[in-house]
């Protein structure tokens, strides 16, 4: 064919379909014109050149034609749908709500996928970024990094990075700000001087490394934007951090959130006070697998290497950010699988009342159908009109989406991804595609069955089609899928009612805690904790309004100090009850070696005991009833006799029916007895559905015993969590009214006497930490119970839909009945009749997904089976009569039917 | 309806050829000078605006001559008093000179006023 001919043919694709044909045979008709005139007086290569240039022309005309295109029948379909919808609101709204809920819960799941598993990381090595530790430790001493950095493992720029509280000088108030201290590859492999260089400022250089330069630090995002108001004018200026003016060098570009929470990134000295001590394991070591190097043969390399050193550890090679996320996994594919469910409701619900509605036009398609328009017209009509509802819908569900978005992921992830604000176009075509493929997936189904079982001549008279037998279908899918949410919602709020009947043994109202984290050069011995402990205490009892005061180095919920420790008794003792559950992850501890000289002596035996440091009135404080004996005083000094309070559940394993107020306890044989003074209620340490176990309490002037102790037998490992010259901690508890901000505010005051440089590390609620517990269990709840709630409402809607449009199908039939004498309570009954049998029908289908189900619910469920058949009886025993009264509304209708209809229609 | 303060040039040239007796697309074109992609487009518009009328040629004349049937165009009477409108502004144009050029342009909507 010739070239103009193609370019009319590509053309006309664009013209408004329904001008197509007669646009198309005017240029042809002018360009075979056109070609006969210019053949008589022109060479053929030129004729050809000027049919080109004035075809082309045409794509002009095509473009001045597009505005007819609103005339076309897409843009009609869509005009009538839209009229449609607003003559009918309540049918069009239920319709697009549906959408909504769905497109809006399937995007929220998306959003939170695409944070935490599909977003690419913005560093430049970021699938191969890996986090080494232990079996041990997931941390290293500076020696240990040193070792790490000699041993070529495949690892490219192994970098250590310490988590450090910076303590910011900001208008003469010190001020904690959590951030890191990197060691110098951190530049390459954190993206620093490439993707992620700081804007404004610059990155560290290895001058900033060296022991004797000045300090510089980088501040995050959000400090420059809180401080300094995104001034440009940061770089360079100086701020007091840890008693020392150091330069702000750069600002981190938003998307840096390599380390969650941090807001202040120095460099490491790897030559500072620390470089030559073992035990002093602060640094965690990241780094980036070198090309076709499995993190398995790293591992392996890493652990023959330090074979020598540590013949007891292995290393462990993990993925930065399979770390990262490996907490909230199962919250992600919980709420995915729930998204994905509550899709299908919403679409079935939306195909039912598409259904309802087109059984209510069967008239008007007759009619058109009659005039001559063919099935695929009218289907396609149906589709257009339905898409433009679940667009709507769709638009409204993606909005939601797209606000709650911050909160939700930061919720989902407790914080760790801080989604970056402003439009997320990813999720937001993710919407629309998905509302497309609902809006067809639901409506091509119902049009189709719409026009299939079209009887002209009945419908044309206004008769009753035959009945859809699918739309049933829909309303059992719909309904059994209903239960599967409302069980898992069930099984969860059992779960959680469950933990939260747990006592946890104290009293979380009104009591602030403070953290303080004492560093060992200023407070090297016992005797000094114990004197800034006494005199925080001391002052902070007398602040009005509060109420009294306690210290410890281990509250619970909190890290700090605490001791899993073997003890053994002075006088024999009966155990009663079986072993006691190790918290998770702690193993049991080994006894301490005999001391020399006395291998041959009978063994004796250990148990275990978590134990920690009190101060004096931290019973009081926490509110820890004192069952017997009596608490700790400040007569119980590093020169008095050792004393210990245990808590109920070791004296009831060990002196059950025994008074165990005087028995003494140690720690091994060289250590001192101690004299058990008190016996304390239990509490709950890690969780709320965790186990209680045997738990002694010493005064803080009298820890020094152990540390004593080992190192005089030298060599032992230091305890978990307690590595030598790391700060120690110490937790105030103040119990007052005054609340979390008057109290911190009372306790600057108080260390601006007792010892000005110290910063709060932290402050919280005991109310706090025990809600931040549940949180991520409350989190899930709370969204798979909304969801459930949204899916029972569309459950009753569609249901209603459905009898509703029972009633209208057949009451020409109950009209009938009812002129021959039937009651209306039958009446009534044969309109639900079919409810009642779909929604036993989707009843025993969803008991059965839900079986299968439930078991994804795994570690949320506490003390719960999965197959909890009083939750299934419970929800189905709820749904039911929800269910029955949706169809009754509709129902009554048909018992009020008159029978003149049935009479008149019958003339007609 | 089309604005007549928008005939412009070239649709005015197209006006007039076809009430000069030029009845389709290429010898509008040829007579004019104005390239497809202007004449056509401001045919559409002119019909459009019910200043032109068009009809298929009839089949058998076409089928003698061996080529496709041709759409010719005529100038209704609408159109007519719509040229002869435009022709007369024209015509004042070119005797105003410079400043008629000027109240042209604001008349036409053009954004650029010259003085």
């Amino acid at each position: 064919m010739k070239p103009h001919r193609w370019i009319i043919r590509f053309v006309s694709a664009f013209v408004p379909g329904r001008l197509r044909a007669d646009w198309r045979r005017e240029w042809e008709a002018e360009l075979a014109h056109d070609e006969e005139q210019s053949k008589k007086w022109r060479q053929p290569g030129k004729t050809r050149w000027l049919l080109i240039r004035h075809s082309l022309g045409s794509s002009w005309d095509a473009l001045s034609l597009q505005r007819r295109r609103l005339e076309d029948d897409l843009v009609q379909d869509a005009r009538h749908g839209v009229r449609l919808a607003t003559r009918s609101p309540g049918m069009a709204l239920a319709a697009c709500l549906s959408i909504a809920a769905g497109i809006g819960g399937s995007t929220a799941a998306f959003t939170l996928v695409d944070a935490a598993v599909l977003r690419q990381w913005p560093y430049p090595h970021a699938d191969r970024l890996v986090v080494l530790s232990t079996n041990i430790t997931q941390y290293f001493s500076i020696p240990a990094f040193r070792r790490l950095l000699d041993t070529d493992a495949g690892l490219d720029h192994v970098t250590a990075a310490e988590a450090h509280g910076f303590v910011v000088d900001l208008a003469g108030r010190p001020t904690l700000v959590n951030g890191h201290r990197v060691s110098p590859e951190a530049v390459a492999l954190l993206g620093l001087d490439g993707p992620l260089r700081p804007r404004p400022g610059r990155p560290f250089l290895a001058a900033d490394f060296e022991t004797r330069s000045d300090p510089v630090v980088l501040i995050s995002h959000r400090l420059w934007r809180q401080w300094f108001a995104s001034s440009d004018a940061v770089p360079g200026r100086s701020l007091k951090i840890d008693g020392q003016p150091a330069r702000i060098i750069g600002v981190l570009p938003p998307e840096f959130d390599f380390f969650p929470n941090g807001d202040i990134l120095a460099p490491l000295s790897l030559s500072g006070p620390g470089a030559y001590k073992e035990f002093d394991r602060t640094l965690e070591v990241f780094g980036s697998l070198r090309p076709g190097v499995q993190a398995s043969s790293v591992a392996w390399w890493l652990t023959s290497a330090t074979r020598r050193f540590r013949p007891a550890q292995t290393a462990i090679v993990d993925s930065v950010r399979a770390r990262l996320f490996r907490g909230f996994g199962p919250t992600i594919r919980i709420l995915t699988l729930v998204s994905l469910v509550i899709l299908i409701v919403c679409g079935l619900n939306f195909a039912t009342l598409l259904m309802v509605r087109s059984a209510d036009r069967r008239q008007e398609f007759a009619v058109r159908m009659a005039l001559g328009a063919g099935r695929a017209r009218i289907v396609r009509q149906l589709v257009t009109e339905a898409l433009v509802l679940s667009f709507a819908g769709g638009a409204a569900g993606a909005l939601i989406a797209q606000v709650g978005r911050g909160t939700f992921i930061g919720t989902a992830t407790g914080g760790i991804v801080n989604p970056a604000s402003g439009l997320d176009w990813k999720a937001f075509t993710f919407a629309s595609l998905l509302t497309l493929g609902t809006g067809l997936l639901f409506s091509v189904g119902p049009a189709r069955r719409a026009t299939a079982t079209l009887d002209l001549d009945v419908a044309l008279k206004g008769g009753a089609p035959r009945w859809f037998a699918s739309n049933w279908l829909a309303g059992a899918v719909q309904l059994a899928l209903t239960m599967v949410l409302l069980v898992g919602a069930g099984l969860l709020v059992k779960s959680l009612a469950r933990i939260q009947a747990f006592d946890s043994g104290y009293d979380s109202a009104d009591a602030v805690t403070l953290r303080f984290d004492l560093p060992p050069s200023r407070y090297p011995t016992d005797a000094d904790i114990a004197r800034f402990v006494g005199e925080t205490t001391g002052r902070l009892g007398t602040v009005p309004g509060v109420e009294s005061v306690g210290a410890a180095s281990s509250l619970p919920y909190a890290a700090g100090a605490l001791h899993m420790s073997m003890v053994s008794f002075e006088q024999p003792v009966r155990v009663s009850g079986p072993p006691e559950a190790m918290p998770l992850g702690w193993r049991v501890p080994p006894p301490p070696p005999p001391p020399p000289g006395m291998g041959g002596a009978p063994a004796i035996e250990f148990f275990p005991a978590l134990s920690c440091e009190v101060g004096t009135s931290y019973f009081r404080a926490m509110g820890i009833p004192l069952r017997s004996g009596r608490e700790f005083t400040s007569f119980d000094s590093a020169r008095s006799t050792r004393v210990v309070v245990i808590n109920q559940r070791m004296a009831d394993r060990y002196w059950s029916g025994v008074d165990p107020i005087g028995r003494r306890l140690r720690l091994g044989p060289l250590y001192p007895w101690q004299t058990i003074v008190g016996v304390v209620g239990n509490i709950r340490r890690f969780a709320q559905d965790d186990a209680v176990r045997s738990e002694y309490y010493e005064p803080f002037a009298q820890a020094g015993d152990q540390r004593q102790v080992w190192s005089l037998l030298g060599g032992l490992p230091s305890m978990p969590g307690l590595p030598d010259a790391t700060p120690s901690p110490v937790m105030l508890v103040v119990r007052s009214r005054l609340g979390p901000r008057a109290v911190s505010s009372a306790a600057g005051d108080v260390l601006r006497e007792v010892d000005p440089s110290l910063p709060i590390v932290k402050v919280s609620t005991l109310r706090d930490a025990l809600d931040h517990a549940i949180a991520k269990r409350r989190f899930l709840l709370r969204n798979v119970l909304a969801f459930a709630g949204l899916a029972l409402l569309l459950a009753v809607v569609g249901v209603y839909a459905v009898t509703a449009q029972v009633v209208r199908r057949r009451t020409r039939e109950l009209s009938i009945r009812a002129a021959l004498g039937a009651g209306g309570g039958h009446l009534m009954w044969l309109a639900i009749r079919d409810g009642l049998v779909v929604t036993g029908i989707g009843g025993c289908l969803g008991l059965l997904i839900s079986a299968l189900f439930t078991p994804q619910l795994g570690t949320f469920l506490y003390d719960v089976s999965p197959w909890d058949w009083r939750t299934f009886l419970a929800v189905t025993l709820i749904l039911t009569p929800v269910v029955i009264c949706a169809a009754c509304v509709p129902a009554r209708q048909a018992a009020r039917v008159d029978p003149l209809v049935a009479l008149k229609s019958a003339v007609s | 309806m089309l604005n007549m303060k928008r005939l412009s040039h070239a649709a005015t040239a197209v006006l007039q050829a076809v009430a000069n007796g030029h009845a389709h697309g290429f010898e509008i074109m040829a007579v004019s000078g104005l390239p497809s992609g202007t004449v056509y487009p401001a045919l559409r518009r002119l019909e459009e605006a019910g200043w032109l009328d068009s009809r298929w040629e009839d089949q058998r004349i076409a089928q003698d001559e061996l080529r496709p049937p041709r759409k010719y165009y005529e100038i209704t009477r609408a159109g007519e008093a719509a040229l002869a409108e435009a022709l007369a502004r024209y015509r004042g144009l070119a005797k105003h000179g410079r400043t008629a050029t000027a109240r042209l342009s604001r008349v036409a909507g053009l954004k650029r006023g010259g003085r």
